[in-house]
């Protein structure tokens, strides 16, 4: 499902610009959203399941045209979304909220409905607590449950929004590996700001920074970006103050310091091979470099 | 199933489980059966001593139930469409291609139905004992038709207010003015030098089909020379009707308003 949005400006309350003209083309597969905390990932996200409506642009999802009822409606038959701040109904087991949820995705054929609820349940490894009241699920389990309710319906189109947060290593894992082979068949948007996450499940990923696309192509672009611009210094001397200090590790009675700047920051400092991590950084200084010499 | 279907049955489940429905209907009903117990010959329950009739006995008994248990009822639903925000579950509710209209009205009547089963349980218990005592099941339909036409619509508008009032204010405020609202309807009378809707086709004390429908002589109707006297026509079948038919009307109009804000809310 093809996913096309073009100069999408939302702004709330009359003031805050969440996105700002953003356009973006998804022909399919999966791809990775990146940004900080409050660059507009979200309001995309909530744009695209039809929940905000944007103040200008247009999103098409599929042959359906997101300003009209019709379309959102048609969109959201075909949508699996787990939301950033997922809630449950406490007194509510997950077989129950599952069952509910169903419901109001039409799932109307209820052996057909108690069969996929239980399939989720296994799949995402919840099924010995699924007749326990939500009340007593941690974070983690929670988060499970909101992931297999954005399955119920084998949605065309999945939205997920920090779907690996509360999770942990092990079940973080299974998820991306889960997430990848959706994408098989279907259009997956993994919004998150865990760049490990992108890395290990996307090919293609986009950028957001301050309500506007900073980068659309694919990792490894994004990673060899960076090529030049990582160094390795041990030190053990204070944190240089040039670029922007990736990882600090305990080195032999010293710290080895991770460094992406496009300047060698030391005559000691070592090039090395960049990652993703070292990719969006560097693309997130010349975008803030950017927009510090707009605003002058 | 639909998504109305779905979500009245859902929220019927919850509803029902929730302690405080059970409680905060039990608590005042307890209270005002202690008084009437203990009260004297003219308030009291010895006052039925010799009553025979199972209308005066269920009619008598709404007096119990209007206007304390709406207040207890509305009180009680405050929270319901509320909590789907503050709980993080509207926004993937409102993601699903479910009629939002219709998930509203079946959370509406889902809790409403649940929040009025202690009720109906209550008023079911007191139609029993007179059948029992005096051997009238007569009481049970009596008891049915004045839960129908008195308890029932001021259960809906009391509903319909618990979906408006927190989506303007804050829920405990919404509900201090709610007690209010009901103290003021039922303490204030026709001609009292307070603003009053007593006696009138609007009456929270269903003066109008308590009258015509059950002839309660603590029903208060017809003109009385006072303000908002277009209010309080000349008591007849079709007058009682359409205090009730108003009520409804009110209870649907302010629902739609809630289902308006909670969309306006969602954007």
């Amino acid at each position: 499902m093809r996913l096309d949005i073009v100069r999408v400006t939302k702004t709330f309350r009359g003031k805050v610009r969440a996105l700002e003209e953003v356009s973006l083309t998804v022909p399919g597969g999966i791809l990775g959203l990146l940004g900080a905390n409050g660059a507009g990932k979200t309001t995309l996200m909530r744009l695209l399941t039809g929940l905000i409506r944007p103040n200008s642009g247009q999103i098409t999802i599929g042959d359906h045209d997101m300003a009209t009822a019709d379309g959102r409606l048609a969109v959201q038959r075909v949508l699996g979304y787990l939301p950033q701040d997922l809630g449950v109904y406490p007194d509510l087991t997950a077989r129950q909220f599952l069952d509910y949820v169903a419901l109001l995705k039409g799932l109307d054929d209820r052996p057909y409905r108690r069969r996929r609820v239980g399939e989720l349940l296994e799949l995402v490894n919840i099924a010995d607590a699924a007749d326990r009241k939500l009340r007593g699920y941690s974070g983690g389990m929670r988060r499970r449950v909101g992931i297999a309710q954005a399955l119920l319906n084998d949605p065309e189109l999945l939205i997920v929004d920090e779907p690996t947060s509360g999770l942990d290593p092990e079940k973080r894992i299974r998820f991306r590996t889960m997430l990848s082979q959706l994408a098989e068949r279907r259009t997956v948007l993994l919004s998150t700001h865990i760049v490990d996450d992108v890395a290990q499940t996307c090919t293609e990923l986009a950028v957001l920074g301050r309500g506007r696309l900073i980068y659309r192509g694919t990792v490894s672009d994004l990673t060899a970006r960076a090529n030049g611009n990582v160094w390795s210094l041990v030190s053990s001397s204070p944190a240089p103050t040039v670029g922007t200090v990736v990882s600090a590790l305990p080195h032999d009675g010293a710290t080895r310091y991770r460094i992406v700047a496009a300047t060698r920051p030391s005559t000691d400092a070592q090039p090395i091979v960049p990652t993703l991590e070292d990719g969006y950084v560097l693309l997130a200084q010349q975008h803030s470099l950017t927009a510090a010499e707009s605003a002058a | 199933m639909t998504a109305f279907a779905a979500t009245a049955r859902y929220e019927l489940w919850m509803q029902l489980r929730k302690p405080a429905i059970w409680i905060a209907t039990a608590l005042p009903f307890a209270l005002y059966a202690l008084f009437a117990v203990l009260g004297s010959d003219s308030t009291g329950l010895q006052r039925y001593r010799y009553e025979t009739s199972p209308k005066v006995w269920m009619v008598d008994a709404l007096g119990w139930f209007t206007p304390v248990l709406p207040m207890v009822f509305g009180i009680v639903l405050a929270d319901r469409l509320v909590r789907d925000r503050k709980l993080g579950v509207a926004e993937l509710l409102d993601s699903t291609p479910a009629n939002h209209s219709a998930r509203l009205v079946g959370k509406y009547l889902g809790a409403c139905a649940a929040t009025a089963v202690p009720v109906a349980l209550l008023y079911i218990a007191v139609a029993l004992a007179f059948t029992v005592w005096r051997g009238q099941p007569a009481a049970l339909w009596w008891g049915l038709a004045t839960f129908m036409a008195i308890v029932l619509p001021l259960l809906l508008l009391a509903g319909s207010l618990s979906f408006l009032g927190p989506q303007l204010m804050p829920t405990p405020l919404f509900r201090v003015l709610l007690v209010a609202l009901f103290f003021w309807a039922a303490a204030t009378e026709v001609e009292s030098e307070f603003p009053s809707f007593a006696g009138t086709v609007v009456s929270l004390t269903m003066d109008y089909p308590l009258g015509v429908f059950f002839d309660s002589p603590n029903a208060t109707t017809g003109p009385a020379g006072v303000a908002l006297d277009f209010l309080r026509p000349r008591p007849t079948t079709a007058t009682a009707a359409l205090a009730v038919a108003l009520t409804l009307a009110l209870a649907a109009a302010i629902l739609a308003a809630a289902r308006a804000l909670n969309a306006r809310t969602s954007e």
